[in-house]
């Protein structure tokens, strides 16, 4: 028998350290912050921790943290419209952008030395609070671009591009990953404001869209930023490259928790 | 209060829409199997960046994508920068594509490469490799 134990509840990651580690890594220390109130309260555990000022007021995610279980559910909230859409057509997209946004979004992240899948689910919500978006298909051969503004209310566009000489996998997964790139724009816009979510975390020009020439080619193996652009020009984008191989970065999953409401289990 | 909201909201998009059409846009370059067996494929890609090369197989019957940015004032659509398209068949035969050809077959096969049995027996005939120069 070992002479020396663990203590797990001595050990265990509280809210408080959480929240301080997930602000710093962010950089969004709590130097000008607010009492949030946070916690289960039918266990009598709701307490009141400092967040920053901008923290956890995102009316479309709410983050459920399971310390013990190492577990981080988020859910994400977003009104998908049908528009002139037939039924078939919108609950195909509406399941696709689903599926693209849990896909690229859930991934581990490490906070305060500890590691945490996170799974992230979107969920339709006919609502004011979800983000806005508008499902949409391009029947001719050009690739039409879907964008998410993520300002003033102004809908999300989320563009199948059924005109593309291409097979319909290859259409459907980019249709996933458009899905979960917009996405990541209200994520952005909400944590950084129009010059890191328009300008694709530096990456690109914010209102011209066009790649800086600072900005790399696409790397010949490895995971992508899901949210950033790169010079097709110094390196082509190989094998649907930008499709098969992006990814939340860990940055950005923490950015999404940081905007969210979070409910903390011990 | 409501209606300024509105004004400015359509000024917002009218002008990221003039913005955006004078920008480059996304294209998929579009490699087709229409054989049937695995063919080897490499493309070469020239600009002032440097030469790149693309080299993989293609299954039997099926495709793969590339992708490239490029400005609509451009008057051919298929990648500027493909320089060469190269296939191989299991038995060795070799169909070569310069940017001419290259330029002719996606015109003819709206912006796709489509790499078929008889381009292979055209060229060969038996196992040698011919190019399309």
């Amino acid at each position: 028998m070992d002479l020396v134990t663990t203590n797990p509840q001595k050990n265990a990651l509280t809210l408080e350290q959480f929240e301080e580690s997930l602000h710093k890594a962010i950089d969004k220390p709590t130097t000008n912050f607010r009492m949030k109130r946070i916690g289960p309260s039918r266990q009598g555990g709701r307490r009141e921790v400092k967040v920053h000022n901008g923290a956890h007021r995102a009316k479309w995610a709410k983050t459920t943290v399971n310390a013990s279980l190492r577990t981080i559910s988020i859910n994400v909230f977003l009104n998908f419209k049908q528009n002139k859409l037939t039924t078939d057509d919108y609950i195909k997209l509406k399941n696709l952008a689903i599926a693209g946004i849990k896909q690229y979004w859930s991934n581990t992240i490490t906070v305060n030395g500890v590691r945490f899948n996170v799974t992230v689910n979107a969920l339709h919500k006919n609502s004011r609070d979800a983000i806005p978006v508008d499902l949409k298909i391009e029947e001719s051969e050009k690739y039409a671009r879907s964008m998410n503004p993520a300002i003033l209310g102004i809908d999300a566009k989320f563009i199948y591009q059924k005109g593309q000489r291409a097979s319909e996998k290859h259409i459907d997964d980019d249709f996933k990953y458009v899905s979960a790139h917009e996405f990541g724009h209200s994520v952005l816009i909400y944590v950084g404001g129009i010059s890191l979510s328009w300008g694709h975390k530096g990456s690109t020009n914010a209102l011209l869209q066009n790649v800086k020439s600072s900005t790399p080619g696409y790397p010949t193996s490895g995971n992508l930023d899901l949210m950033k652009y790169y010079d097709k020009n110094k390196r082509e984008s190989f094998l649907f490259q930008r499709v098969n191989d992006s990814i939340a970065m860990e940055i950005d999953i923490k950015r999404l928790i940081w905007s969210s409401e979070i409910i903390w289990k011990p | 209060m409501e209606t300024i909201k509105n004004n400015f909201q359509y000024l917002l998009i009218i002008f990221a829409s003039i913005l955006l059409s004078a920008c480059t846009s996304l294209h998929w370059g579009n490699i087709k199997n229409d054989t049937h067996n695995a063919i080897k494929v490499k493309l070469t890609f020239s600009n002032e960046h440097g030469t790149r090369f693309l080299e993989t197989s293609v299954k039997p019957n099926s495709s793969e994508i590339w992708e490239y940015d490029q400005s609509s004032l451009v008057s051919t659509k298929i990648d500027k920068n493909l320089v060469e398209f190269e296939a191989t068949n299991s038995e060795g035969c070799i169909i070569t594509f310069n940017r001419e050809a290259i330029v002719e077959q996606a015109k003819n096969h709206k912006q796709q490469i489509i790499v078929k049995s008889q381009d292979f027996i055209d060229v060969c005939g038996a196992t040698e490799s011919i190019n399309y120069k």
